[in-house]
C-alpha cells in the first residue's frame, strides 16, 4: 500500500527527517507517534506531496509519488487531514462535503455549458452520498448551517466526513482526536473501526497513547527525524529506545 | 566611457531607489504587507517641497526639504494609524485593496492640488564637475551624499541602539517580541517614520534630478518593489543593493533599448525575480512548487 | 435621449469589465491589479482588425481570443505567486502593457492613438447608430451575465472558492491549483477583452492613456462596492459608479474649476475604497448570508 524508502528532508541546517523507511503492507491501522518535533508531520507532508523530500522514494500502491503535487496524490486515493481543522467556514456543512467530492465533471469549463445534464446527475449522486456521510457522522441536523457554527469536535467529524466523500484507499490522519472530548473520541474510534471493515486503511499521527494501543495493530515511533521503533503497541511502551526518547526530552526540558 | 557615465548615473539613481526600497522592505518586514501607498509618500515628499519652495512661501529648496520630510512623516503615521492599524487583523485582501485605494486617494489629491502637468523645481542651471568625459552634477553628488548619510544612520540605528535591535526582533516575530516586552508601539512608529522620511528625501532629490508628476509614486513604487525582491523581502541591506542594481540596469539599458522602455526594466525584474528567486538573489528559496 | 444612451452603454461596458474581474478576484481570490491590460489588448486588437477590414463582430471575437491567450501567458508566468506578490506582479504587468502600447508605434500608433474605429454594420450595410450599438452591448452584457452566472454556480465556481479560501484543502482534495486558476484567468481576460473591444467601437478613438492603472482601480471599485463573490455585485457596482460619475457632471461647477472635478472624483473613489475595507469589506451585496447557509 504505502512504502517509504530512505527519505530525508532538511530545512537549512535542521534535519527534520533522516533516512526514514517504512512499509505499511496490508496493515489496517498504523500509528505514528513520537515526541514533539520528531518529524511526524513533516513525514506526512512529504508523503502527501506538500513537501518535496531531499532524497528517497515514496511509493503508493507500487507507484512512485514523491515527485507528484498534492492534488495528483490525492486523486490516486491517498487522502489526508491536517493538524489544525480546516473546514471551509462560510460554506454550509453539506457544501463542505460537496466541494471536495472527487472527479467532478462540473469543475471543467466546457462541460458546464455543453453537458449540464451529466453534471446535474453527478451533483445529485454526490448530494446523496453527502447525505449518507452526514448521517454517519451524526451531523445531518446541521447540514445547512454554515460550517463556522460547528464546535471544534464537530469540525473534526466534518473533516473525517470530507475524507470519506473521496472513497480513499489510504487515509492519513494528523492528530484526529487532539482537543476532542472523550465522547466524540469514542465516536471517531467507532467510525474508524467501521471503515476499516469496509476496506479503508489508516495511518495516523497521535499523541493519545491508550488510543493508539487500542486502535493500531502496529505502531511506528519517530524521534529527532529517525524511525526508532516499528512493531506492536504494547512492545513500544516497553521498548527502551522509545522510553528514552520521551523521557529524554523531559529530562532536557527540566 | 559612455558606459561609465551611464553606470555613474545608474548608481546615483539607484541610491535613491535604495532609499525607497529600504523603507518598503522595512514596512514589509515588520508588518508583513506591501504598502501600495508607499509610492505616494515619495510623491508627497517631492510635492511638499515644491509647495514650500513656491510662492507664497518661496523658501529656498534646501530649507524646504526638512518641512517637506516632516509633512510626509505625518502622512505616513496617519496612514498607519487610520488605515493599516485597524486593518491588521482583517483579511489580506482588505489590506491590499485599502492600500491601493489610499494610494489612489493620495495621487488624486496631489493632482487636485498641483494639476497633472510635469513640474519642476525652480533651480536655475545646475553646475557640475567634469572628469574628462564624465560629468557629475552637484545635484547628483548631493543625492549620493544624502543616501550615504541616511543609510549610515540606519546602520548605526540597527547595530548600535536598543531600538534597532528591537526593530530586528519585531521583524522576526512581532507577537513574540511583544510578549518579550519589546515596546511594539515605539518600534512600529519608528518604522513608519524611517520609511516615510527616506521616501520623502529620496523623492525630493529624484524630483530635482528629473521632474514631478502625479504618477511618480506608482512608478517608483514598482522600482522599489523590484529592488526589494532582488534583495529579499525584509532584507534591508539587500534592498539597498537591489536599488543600486535597478538603477544601474535601467541606465545601462538605455544603450540597448529605446529610452521609452527604461521603466520596463524594473517591471521585468519584478516578474523574473518572482518566478525564479522570490526570496531574493541572496537566498536559496526556489520558485514555488 | 442620446445622453441616456451614452450612460447606458458606459454602464454596460463597465459591468462586463467588472464581472470579469469579479470572477478572478471575487471567486478565485486572485488580486489581478493589471486587469486593465486585457481591456486594452481587447480594444487594440478589435480596433486594428476592424480597421484592416474584418467585420466588427469577428474583430471582437478575435479580440476576446487574443486577450484570453495573453491571460494564459500571464497566468502561467505568475500564478504560482500568492497574495501581495501576485498583486504587485499583475500591477507591473499592467504597466508593462501600457508601455508597450506607447512605444510600439508601428502597431498601436503610440501616444497618438487610433482614430476612426468603425461601428458594427447593421444588416443594411449602414454602421450602427447609438441606439443599435446600445442594444448590441446590452445583448453582450446579458450573455456574459448568464454565462458567468452559470459558471459561478457550477462545481467550477465552487472549486474556485475553495482555492480562494484554503489552498491546502483544495490541494489535499485533488483540486489542481494552477489549472483552476489559469482557466479562471483565461476566461476573465477574454471577457475583459470583450469589454475593451466594445468600448473601442463605442468611443471610436483609443490611445494608451485610456488604459492606465486608473482603469483597474475604477473597476476594482465596481467589484468591491457592489459585492465581490456574488454574481450581481459587479452589476450594482457598475451602476453606482457610473451614476456617481454622471451626478458629478451635473453639479454646477464654474468653468475654470472644471479641472478639479476629475481628481476630486478620484479622491472620492479612493476614499470609498478605503472606507469600504474599514467598514464593510463584503460590499453591498454580501457573498454569504450570515443567517442561513451559503
Amino acid at each position: 500500500m504505502l512504502k517509504v524508502e530512505n527519505v530525508n528532508k532538511s530545512f537549512g541546517g535542521l534535519t527534520a527527517v533522516a533516512g526514514v523507511s517504512l512499509d505499511l503492507a496490508d496493515n489496517q491501522v498504523t500509528g505514528l507517534v513520537g515526541p514533539n518535533g520528531s518529524g511526524k508531520s513533516t513525514l506526512f507532508h512529504i508523503i502527501t506531496g506538500f513537501y518535496r523530500a531531499d532524497s528517497g522514494w515514496v511509493l503508493f500502491r507500487d507507484k512512485p509519488i514523491q515527485d507528484l503535487p498534492p492534488a495528483a496524490i490525492s486523486r490516486l486515493g491517498l487522502i489526508r487531514t491536517f493538524q489544525q481543522t480546516r473546514v471551509l467556514p462560510f460554506l454550509s456543512v453539506r457544501d463542505n462535503l460537496l466541494a471536495v467530492a472527487p472527479d467532478q465533471l462540473g469543475e471543467n469549463i466546457l462541460p458546464v455549458f455543453f453537458r449540464p445534464r451529466a453534471i446535474g446527475r453527478q451533483e445529485r449522486d454526490n448530494r446523496r452520498r453527502a447525505g449518507e456521510v452526514l448521517q454517519l457522522m451524526k451531523l445531518d441536523h446541521l447540514a445547512d448551517r454554515p460550517a463556522e457554527e460547528l464546535s471544534y469536535g464537530q469540525e473534526r467529524l466534518l473533516e473525517l466526513g470530507r475524507v470519506l466523500m473521496c472513497r480513499p484507499k489510504l487515509v492519513l490522519l494528523d492528530e484526529p482526536t487532539s482537543g476532542v472530548n472523550p465522547t466524540l473520541i469514542r465516536q471517531i474510534v467507532q467510525l474508524i473501526r467501521k471503515l476499516q471493515v469496509e476496506g479503508m486503511r489508516f495511518f495516523l499521527v497521535e499523541h493519545n497513547m491508550p488510543l493508539v494501543a487500542e486502535l493500531c495493530e502496529r505502531v511506528l515511533v519517530m524521534d529527532a527525524g529517525r524511525l526508532i521503533f516499528d512493531g506492536a503497541p504494547e512492545a513500544a511502551q516497553r521498548d527502551p529506545a522509545v522510553i528514552e526518547a520521551y523521557l529524554g526530552k523531559n529530562r532536557e526540558a527540566s | 566611457m559612455y558606459f561609465l557615465q551611464l553606470a555613474i548615473n545608474g548608481i546615483i539613481a539607484g541610491s535613491m531607489y535604495a532609499l525607497f526600497a529600504v523603507g518598503l522592505t522595512m514596512v514589509y518586514g515588520v508588518f508583513r504587507f506591501i504598502n501600495f501607498a508607499h509610492g505616494e509618500l515619495i510623491a508627497l515628499g517631492a510635492y511638499a517641497a515644491l509647495l514650500f519652495a513656491s510662492p507664497p512661501l518661496s523658501v529656498p529648496l534646501v530649507w524646504a526639504i526638512a518641512p517637506a520630510v516632516a509633512c510626509t512623516v505625518c502622512a505616513g503615521l496617519l496612514q498607519h494609524r487610520l488605515v493599516f492599524q485597524p486593518l491588521r487583523h482583517g483579511s489580506r485582501i482588505s489590506l491590499l485593496i485599502a492600500s491601493i485605494g489610499l494610494s489612489y486617494l493620495l495621487r488624486n489629491a496631489i493632482q487636485f492640488g498641483f494639476g497633472s502637468d510635469l513640474l519642476s523645481y525652480d533651480l536655475g542651471l545646475i553646475t557640475g564637475y567634469e572628469w574628462g568625459p564624465i560629468i557629475i552634477t552637484r545635484m547628483q553628488l548631493a543625492m549620493l551624499a544624502t543616501a550615504v548619510v541616511f543609510l549610515s544612520f540606519l546602520y548605526w540605528l540597527f547595530t548600535r541602539t536598543m531600538l534597532g535591535k528591537a526593530l530586528r526582533a519585531v521583524a522576526d516575530n512581532m507577537e513574540l517580541a511583544g510578549i518579550m516586552g519589546i515596546p511594539l508601539r515605539r518600534v512600529n512608529l519608528t518604522v513608519w517614520i524611517l520609511a516615510s522620511a527616506f521616501a520623502a528625501a529620496g523623492g525630493i532629490l529624484l524630483a530635482v534630478d528629473t521632474s514631478l508628476e502625479p504618477m511618480m509614486g506608482v512608478i517608483n513604487l514598482l522600482k522599489a518593489f523590484a529592488a526589494v525582491l532582488l534583495g529579499g523581502p525584509g532584507n534591508v541591506w539587500g534592498a539597498l543593493i537591489g536599488g543600486v542594481l535597478i538603477g544601474l540596469a535601467e541606465n545601462l539599458s538605455v544603450a540597448i533599448l529605446s529610452p521609452g522602455y527604461k521603466d520596463f526594466i524594473a517591471f521585468a525584474v519584478i516578474l523574473i525575480m518572482l518566478l525564479v528567486r522570490p526570496g531574493g538573489i541572496f537566498s536559496s528559496q526556489e520558485g514555488m512548487r | 435621449m442620446d445622453y441616456l444612451l451614452h450612460i447606458v452603454i458606459s454602464t454596460l461596458i463597465y459591468a462586463i469589465f467588472a464581472m470579469s474581474l469579479n470572477l478572478e478576484l471575487g471567486y478565485a481570490g486572485l488580486y489581478n491589479f493589471g486587469h486593465i491590460a486585457f481591456f486594452g489588448i481587447g480594444a487594440y486588437t478589435s480596433a486594428l482588425l476592424a480597421l484592416a477590414g474584418l467585420p466588427v463582430a469577428a474583430a471582437m471575437a478575435a479580440a476576446m481570443a487574443v486577450a484570453g491567450v495573453a491571460g494564459a501567458g500571464l497566468a502561467f508566468t505568475v500564478l504560482r505567486l500568492t497574495g501581495d506578490y501576485f498583486g504587485i506582479a499583475t500591477l507591473a504587468f499592467g504597466e508593462m502593457m501600457r508601455l508597450l502600447f506607447i512605444n510600439e508605434r508601428w502597431l498601436t500608433k503610440g501616444p497618438m492613438g487610433i482614430p476612426g474605429i468603425p461601428r458594427p454594420a447593421l444588416p443594411g450595410e449602414a454602421p450602427a447608430d447609438l441606439l443599435h450599438y446600445m442594444l448590441f452591448t446590452l445583448a453582450a452584457t446579458v450573455l456574459v451575465f448568464l454565462a458567468l452566472y452559470r459558471l459561478e454556480a457550477s462545481p467550477f465556481g465552487r472549486a474556485l472558492k475553495v482555492v480562494r479560501e484554503d489552498e491546502y484543502v483544495a490541494q489535499a482534495f485533488g483540486k489542481s491549483l494552477l489549472s483552476l486558476k489559469v482557466r479562471c484567468v483565461v476566461v476573465g481576460s477574454a471577457i475583459a477583452g470583450l469589454a475593451g473591444a466594445l468600448w473601442a467601437h463605442y468611443v471610436t478613438y483609443i490611445s494608451p492613456n485610456d488604459f492606465t492603472l486608473q482603469g483597474t482601480i475604477i473597476v476594482l471599485l465596481c467589484v468591491v462596492l457592489g459585492g465581490k463573490g456574488s454574481p450581481g455585485g459587479p452589476l450594482l457596482g457598475a451602476c453606482l459608479v457610473v451614476l456617481f460619475q454622471e451626478c458629478l457632471r451635473f453639479l454646477p461647477i464654474p468653468g475654470d474649476l472644471g479641472r478639479y472635478v476629475a481628481p476630486l472624483q478620484g479622491m472620492l473613489f479612493g476614499l470609498i475604497l478605503v472606507l469600504l475595507m474599514l467598514k464593510r469589506p463584503a460590499g453591498l451585496i454580501a457573498e454569504f448570508r450570515r443567517k442561513q447557509g451559503a
